[in-house]
């Protein structure tokens, strides 16, 4: 319920930033549309449908609550290990993949996933690294010459 | 009997030895850039312009024309093995096909997505030989006023493709269309949304949102459960229990006659109609299925038929191209190049003047069909052979593919972070109900719904009475309402019969 309310009400906030922008751009100028016109059309349209989908997900959530009153509280979830796991290799794979390069980045990021989060045994995680490395460095930077990021390599 | 002669002088060519190798590299090389995230048709036919200098030009456009089609295959195949649509058209493959592969039937999938994409393909091309001219003058009528509306109601159809509510789906339509409005503005060149950033003035490229949403979302999402609920149901291991049975063949009979028909017509529209041609077809199926309920779980009949309709479109768009040297995308527009390179001209002229090109071409894409059979069904247990791979060990693969796809693009650092951005909102939008179908789609359609839109207001001194005005305009517009109105009247009807009974 929570993700239900937090989820429209983001993308809410989002169209009224959106509208107000796309005001000071310009909606209308002689005679003709502005740069402004379709952001605002747009954003006012999220603004309109997001503040509806949480006035109804309260609404819902109330009469929910008055039906079991002496209910408990939603429950929080923890972020399950795994999946922690997986963001931070994602955002680290982002911030170093130009600092370290392809090949150092990607063996940083594959053996976060595979030991940390995948439990697969340290020799068998080097050996796919390795593998998936050197077939993807001969794929696109030998066959399709993509210039990757030397890094700290290069 | 002169249809049959023009067929025979296009088959002659097309079935010359050296046209052949070069249909089959133009099919080979396709497929691997619809595999490959980030290398799009586009970026290829680029790169391989300047070796047409010294080809035949109807050799040159043959090759490039199968790579064009192989492409719109290959994008097929990640989409149902990795949930990462190779382009817009492949999004909505993402939604059946992928289930059918989590579920075992993955050999299936691709098998529809071949037999049916070779069906309608071979439908398309009778149906230009027959007709094509003359459709293609009538498409081309089609003026901002008719392009809006048409992509009004395609928006319309994207909300009933998804599971999620009819509100959330309009979220993400909103959503789609106001990120397509980032870089910069398409008739005044003003800068929107950039922050300052150099990156951003170009826009957010579709290839990367598509990775993050689906592919990187895909695997976050089963980061958070059991690690044993992450893994693909055992594929069959022979060819003969891979491809589709006689029961599936028999469900998607009618989505692959009837997807042929809706991917020919709305791909003759130059500009948008392709994209619109499948997902158009997987509501339509949707619509006249009698368990609906079963489509995004893996309903084959949401394969079938929007494959047929993918392919027939882009068969079908090579009309207005040939007859009336009108590119309906870029791709095309390459295309164009590599025939004026040659010193010819694509128009109604063609036909006449080089009347082999123009039947060589056409009978070039029967063969390239049949071809990409022979080459992509001996190689569905090749593919099916990668889900057997423990989804632990896939799913670094799945990043990587979708992190150097995206560099790949641009080259560009920017793109790295944004694949990995939308790869979170696209795991954030999951956890609040949300599908990024309907996004994607509208971001897709947007650039062509604002200039389109902007373009009618112009001609009308700003006014919107242009809508209703041109028949064909007014037609789209009331549909869309229709779709829209009628559910929620029902929907109304529904909620104060079940509030009168209490």
């Amino acid at each position: 319920m929570t993700a239900r309310l937090i989820g429209p009400g983001v993308l809410a906030a989002m169209g009224l930033y959106v509208s107000i922008a796309a005001w000071d751009l310009g909606v209308w100028d002689l005679g003709e549309p502005g740069a402004g016109l379709f952001p605002l059309i747009f954003g006012t349209a999220l603004v309109l449908l997001g503040s509806f989908a949480v006035a109804r997900s309260v609404l819902v959530a109330n009469a929910k609550l008055g039906a079991r009153s002496g209910a408990g509280n939603e429950r929080a979830t923890a972020i399950p290990y795994r999946l922690t796991v997986y963001l931070a290799a994602l955002v680290a794979y982002a911030v170093l993949f130009e600092v370290l390069g392809f090949a150092v980045s990607t063996a940083c990021v594959f053996m976060t996933i595979l030991v940390l989060a995948e439990r697969v045994s340290l020799w068998k995680s080097i050996a796919i690294t390795i593998v998936a490395i050197a077939v993807s460095y001969l794929l696109f930077k030998t066959f399709l010459a993509v210039p990757f990021p030397a890094g700290i390599l290069g | 009997m002169d249809f049959l002669t023009n067929l025979e002088l296009g088959f002659s060519i097309a079935l010359s030895w050296h046209n052949l190798l070069y249909c089959l590299i133009g099919v080979f090389v396709g497929t691997a850039v619809g595999v490959l995230p980030g290398l799009g048709p586009a970026a290829t036919l680029s790169l391989l312009l300047p070796i047409t200098f010294g080809m035949d030009p109807a050799s040159a456009v043959i090759m490039l024309a199968g790579i064009y089609y192989g492409s719109a295959y290959g994008g097929s195949i990640t989409s149902i093995l990795l949930n990462i649509p190779g382009e817009a058209a492949s999004v909505v493959t993402c939604l059946d096909g992928y289930q059918m592969a989590r579920r075992g039937r993955a050999g299936a999938a691709l098998g529809i997505a071949a037999f049916g994409s070779f069906i309608a393909g071979t439908a398309s091309i009778l149906a230009i030989s027959l007709l094509g001219p003359i459709m293609a003058s009538a498409a081309v009528r089609f003026g901002p006023a008719e392009y809006t509306s048409l992509v009004i109601l395609g928006l319309v159809l994207v909300c009933f493709l998804s599971e999620a509510s009819m509100l959330h789906s309009l979220m993400m339509v909103a959503l789609g269309l106001v990120l397509s409005t980032i870089g910069l503005d398409p008739i005044l060149g003003t800068e929107r949304f950039t922050f300052g950033s150099v990156s951003l003035s170009d826009g957010i490229n579709l290839a990367v949102m598509a990775m993050g949403l689906f592919g990187i979302a895909e695997v976050l999402a089963l980061a958070g459960k059991k690690p044993e609920e992450a893994n693909f149901v055992k594929q069959p291991g022979h060819l003969r229990d891979l491809l589709p049975n006689r029961e599936e063949w028999r469900v998607s009979a009618g989505p692959i006659g009837r997807g042929t028909v809706v991917g020919f017509f709305l791909g003759l529209i130059p500009g948008g109609g392709g994209i619109l041609a499948s997902f158009a077809s997987y509501v339509l199926e949707k619509r006249l299925s009698r368990t609906p309920e079963r489509f995004g779980s893996g309903a084959i009949e949401g394969v079938a038929g929007p494959e047929a309709a993918n392919n027939a479109g882009v068969q079908a768009t090579f009309l207005p191209l040939l007859t009336l040297g009108i590119p309906a995308n870029v791709v095309l527009a390459i295309t164009m190049g590599a025939l004026l390179l040659h010193g010819i001209t694509p128009g109604p002229r063609l036909m006449i003047e080089h009347p082999e090109l123009f039947w060589g071409v056409i009978a070039s894409m029967y063969v390239g069909n049949v071809l990409l059979v022979l080459l992509n069904v001996p190689l569905i247990a090749v593919f099916v052979a990668m889900l057997r791979v423990p989804y632990r060990i896939l799913a670094p693969l799945i990043v990587m593919f979708c992190v150097v796809g995206a560099y790949s693009l641009n080259n560009n650092v920017a793109d790295v972070y944004m694949v990995i951005a939308f790869g979170i909102v696209g795991f954030l939008l999951r956890k609040a109900s949300f599908d990024a179908a309907p996004l994607v789609l509208a971001f897709a359609l947007g650039q062509l719904l604002e200039a389109s839109f902007r373009q009618s207001l112009l001609l009308r001194q700003g006014s919107m009475v242009i809508f209703l005005e041109r028949p064909v305009s007014a037609v789209f517009m009331l549909a869309s309402a229709a779709l829209l109105i009628v559910p929620l009247i029902r929907h109304m009807r529904i909620r104060s019969s079940g509030l009168k009974a209490e």
